[in-house]
């Protein structure tokens, strides 16, 4: 972020010097136009300050100094239940937020959508702070920002600041989490950006979120997982102040929250800890919320498999550009939770599958020689894109490859996905092996480079475990993982039913049964269906 | 201000969703019964056809093609959700065992389970669910099913057997579910069904079983099934010979374990349509070769309650208080 504002700044800049013309216009001889270019001759404090001295009146620097342990974590519980963990981080800016154990899996017995409300409602009105604007002009003080994401199983608000505000930032967030207003005014507005959403997504040319939605839907059914993220337009109207806050008073507790801090000294953020998130009085206190009660959901999440889709024209989605005709695909089969032993096999696997975009430029590092490209995307012309994408939660997982073509070949492309998919259980070579561990491991710590990713990753170890493991011993473990456990996690993938989801003209999808059989066939086949006589 | 200030937010910036993305950076003691008991005072042959009871145990069932066989209990996810819209079908999930009107007979401990005196109350006290299957009885033959659930002790430790079914079958392919199938015209009554189906699935011959009795019919609309409890003795897990076509693998779950708060878990569904009203919760037994859960849970879950009753804490008793209290 730091960056972003310097580049901004530089921006601005630049075109400060081509507007204005003081630099351009010709020099005038005029005494006056000339510029004084050193303060020598005006009466300045520093002035006789030999310069082996630091100048007064300036605070101390900061240097990085060199440690061994750059990742160190503390950990420490506070006697409400809420855990601070923290690391301190060579910087300028720090983040900090706090991380609910609470999504849309949680919503049983919910209208759902409530993830969705209460990422738009987050960082609103307040005990303390009027409105919206207030918040974003006290974090404006410190070069700060503010974001609130819910997913399906975690909720995440976060603020990017500058280091000497942490304790404003502290006593926002206090705010913003356990004081929220939700006005009226606030709720419709949400429910008016919702809606816009929904509309945005529906016409929009790359339908990731909805497909994502579907093969959640497709794999886990009605049960956790599968519960909706994005809120159904049927719902909206549904929620409102008392749901929210009743969803509110049951998992916005702090025995189910992080505060994650990188980039602050330990003790700093637990001692504001106590003071802002200790014996506050959250909204949801009053009697009438008490009494609606609700009960925390402790599901597990269970995996069914099966088909969803959704017919579309998608002929016309985005008219005037080179975006074509296009149906979407996604082919996934349970994997396993990110504290299987397993979980390290799949993320090698899922490297080695890899792929993209069939117009993507490609280059170093992107992984133009995973099997999805050398396979797949070099070999069929018709393929639009393919990739391997693993969700991963507390409980069970899916490995997915999603991949769009155009409808008439929407058949050809399930043949080749499911064929990938029993590929995986076959032959490993050793050179696409290591170079999909060495990409893991690089992909890893690059990613960890970054301030907002290590709070992130903070938060949601210690939000799951109690603890976070030394980003080391993933390097370690990635580096263990031989095609044995390749061929092995592969195997007890496809143990698994096939969840299906797709979308656009779907006239060539083959059916479900079909996809079942091609899956324990050995080569992948789908089973044949000779069509001469039949139109 | 708009969202996506973190754009490596957006992409579940963990370690584990950094693993998890792609690259383009898109975003006892069991008392071995010296002599079978075969008694036609089995509560379960009690039920409507007393006139086959007698030879009901000991008639060796007939053959049947595998294609018969191929079709086992046809209950879907769809009878799992019907089954949790409204309960169990023709009677209450009422609690079995000591509190049943029992003689006061204390539960022995968890090796003891299979014990004759545990049976003897078990037995009694299944016995008072007679009445139950006379609706069952009523119901399509086609819409009939039994399964056992096999208890059976390996290396002198109490077990319940488990078998999954082969990814190839139609119904239910690659799931862990107890012996069991539809029942054919000629089957006498639901526990020569399950008999039946035990020694075509697992090839345990139906005379070497001891009924203990049925628990309440199971499920709805389109198959209903009663489970029967029914006592394997020791058994050797790898000398069984089962059938390939329809079992994949078999493998058992020790009381002790079952039992265990910490392998209880459980699964609450959701109407598609949202009313207010959660759906119940299912059973799910962790911690075995395989996740134990569905229908089989719920019957399992109905067994253990019935059988080790002074052990066994049902989560899902539980839960469905939870969801009472909260409503």
């Amino acid at each position: 972020m730091a960056s972003r504002v310097s580049r901004r700044i530089a921006q601005k800049f630049t075109k400060y010097q081509h507007s204005c013309s003081f630099w351009n216009r010709p020099r005038k001889s005029s005494l006056l136009c000339q510029r004084q270019y050193c303060s020598a001759g005006s009466a300045s404090p520093v002035e006789g300050v030999p310069l082996t001295q630091p100048l007064p009146g300036i605070p101390q620097p900061i240097y990085a100094a060199v440690s061994h342990d750059v990742v160190h974590t503390d950990i420490t519980t506070l006697d409400n239940g809420l855990r601070v963990a923290s690391m301190n981080k060579f910087g300028q800016f720090c983040t900090v937020g706090v991380l609910v154990n609470s999504g849309s899996r949680h919503e049983i017995g919910y209208p759902k959508g409530i993830a969705h409300f209460m990422e738009k409602t987050a960082f609103g009105e307040t005990e303390k702070f009027e409105s919206r604007d207030e918040i974003l002009q006290s974090l404006e003080e410190h070069g700060g920002i503010c974001d609130c994401q819910a997913s399906r199983d975690t909720l995440v608000y976060g603020v990017s600041a500058n280091r000497g505000g942490l304790e404003d930032v502290i006593h926002l967030l206090s705010e913003v989490v356990f004081k929220p207003k939700l006005s009226d005014t606030e709720i419709e507005d949400s429910r008016q950006a919702i809606l816009f959403e929904l509309e945005a997504l529906d016409m929009a040319p790359d339908p990731e979120i909805m497909m994502t939605e579907l093969i959640h839907a497709a794999a886990y059914k009605n049960n956790t997982l599968g519960l909706p993220r994005v809120c159904p337009t049927e719902n909206i109207p549904l929620i409102g102040r008392p749901t929210l806050l009743q969803y509110m008073n049951n998992y916005l507790v702090p025995e189910r929250m992080v505060l994650a801090g990188v980039g602050m000294d330990h003790e700093a953020l637990v001692d504001l800890a106590k003071r802002y998130f200790v014996n506050t009085k959250p909204t949801w206190s009053t009697p009438e919320i008490q009494e609606m009660g609700g009960r925390v959901d402790k599901s597990i999440s269970q995996y069914f498999g099966g088909l969803q889709k959704i017919n579309k024209d998608m002929s016309n989605i985005a008219p005037g550009t080179p975006i074509p005709e296009l149906a979407h695909v996604i082919l996934a089969l349970e994997s396993c939770g990110h504290q299987d032993s397993d979980f390290i096999s799949f993320a090698v696997l899922n490297m080695l599958m890899g792929g993209g975009g069939s117009f993507s430029a490609g280059g170093p590092g992107k992984g133009m020689y995973t099997r999805l490209y050398l396979n797949v995307l070099n070999r069929y012309h018709w393929m639009y894109s393919a990739a391997a994408v693993h969700y991963s939660y507390e409980d069970s997982g899916i490995f997915c490859i999603q991949a769009s073509c155009h409808p008439s070949m929407v058949r050809e492309l399930l043949e080749v996905i499911v064929r990938e998919f029993v590929y995986m259980a076959g032959t490993v070579e050793e050179v696409e092996l290591s170079r999909a561990k060495r990409q893991l491991q690089s992909m890893l710590m690059m990613n960890l480079e970054s301030r907002p990713v290590v709070f992130e990753d903070i938060g949601r170890q210690v939000l799951a475990t109690g603890n976070r493991k030394h980003p080391r011993e993933y390097v370690e473990l990635i580096e263990k993982v031989t095609a044995a456990d390749i061929k092995r996690v592969a195997r007890r993938m496809l143990q698994s039913q096939p969840s299906v989801a797709a979308l656009g003209d779907l006239t060539k999808l083959p059916d479900y049964a079909d996809i079942q059989a091609g899956l324990l066939h050995k080569e992948g086949r789908l089973p044949r269906k000779y069509a001469f006589f039949r139109r | 201000m708009p969202l996506c200030f973190f754009p490596k937010l957006t992409q579940r910036a963990s370690i584990w969703s950094i693993c998890a993305r792609q690259m383009n950076c898109r975003t006892g003691g069991l008392q071995r019964q010296s002599s079978i008991i075969f008694t036609c005072s089995s509560p379960v042959s009690h039920a409507a056809n007393r006139k086959i009871l007698p030879d009901c145990h000991l008639r060796h069932p007939p053959l049947h093609s595998v294609v018969q066989r191929m079709c086992g209990p046809s209950y879907t996810h769809g009878d799992v959700v019907e089954l949790l819209k409204t309960g169990v079908s023709d009677t209450q999930p009422a609690r079995l065992g000591s509190t049943s009107g029992m003689s006061g007979a204390k539960t022995p401990s968890l090796g003891d389970a299979f014990s004759v005196e545990n049976k003897e109350r078990v037995m009694s006290s299944l016995s008072s669910k007679l009445r139950t299957l006379r609706r069952f009885y009523t119901k399509d033959v086609k819409q009939r099913g039994a399964v056992v659930v096999p208890l059976c002790s390996v290396n002198g430790e109490p077990c319940i057997l488990f078998t999954l079914r082969t990814r190839t079958l139609k119904d239910h392919s690659g799931e862990v579910s107890f012996p069991g199938g539809k029942m054919d015209p000629t089957d006498g009554d639901v526990c020569y069904t399950a008999l039946r189906e035990l020694q075509e699935e697992l090839g345990i011959n139906p005379e070497t079983v001891e009924v203990w009795g049925n628990l309440a019919p199971v499920g709805r609309e389109r198959i209903t099934v009663v489970p029967i409890i029914g006592h394997l003795g020791e058994i050797d897990i790898q000398s069984l010979k089962y059938n390939p076509d329809e079992v994949a693998s078999v493998f058992v779950m020790t009381l002790s374990h079952l039992c265990r708060p910490a392998c209880q878990a459980y699964t609450v569904f959701e109407p598609h349509q949202y009313s207010g009203q959660p759906m119940a919760a299912l059973p799910v037994f962790l911690g075995g070769e395989h996740r134990v859960w569905g229908l089989t849970a719920y019957i399992l879950d109905l067994a253990l309650q019935a059988i080790v009753p002074d052990h066994y804490r049902s989560l899902l008793s539980q839960v469905k208080k939870e969801q009472a209290a909260s409503s």
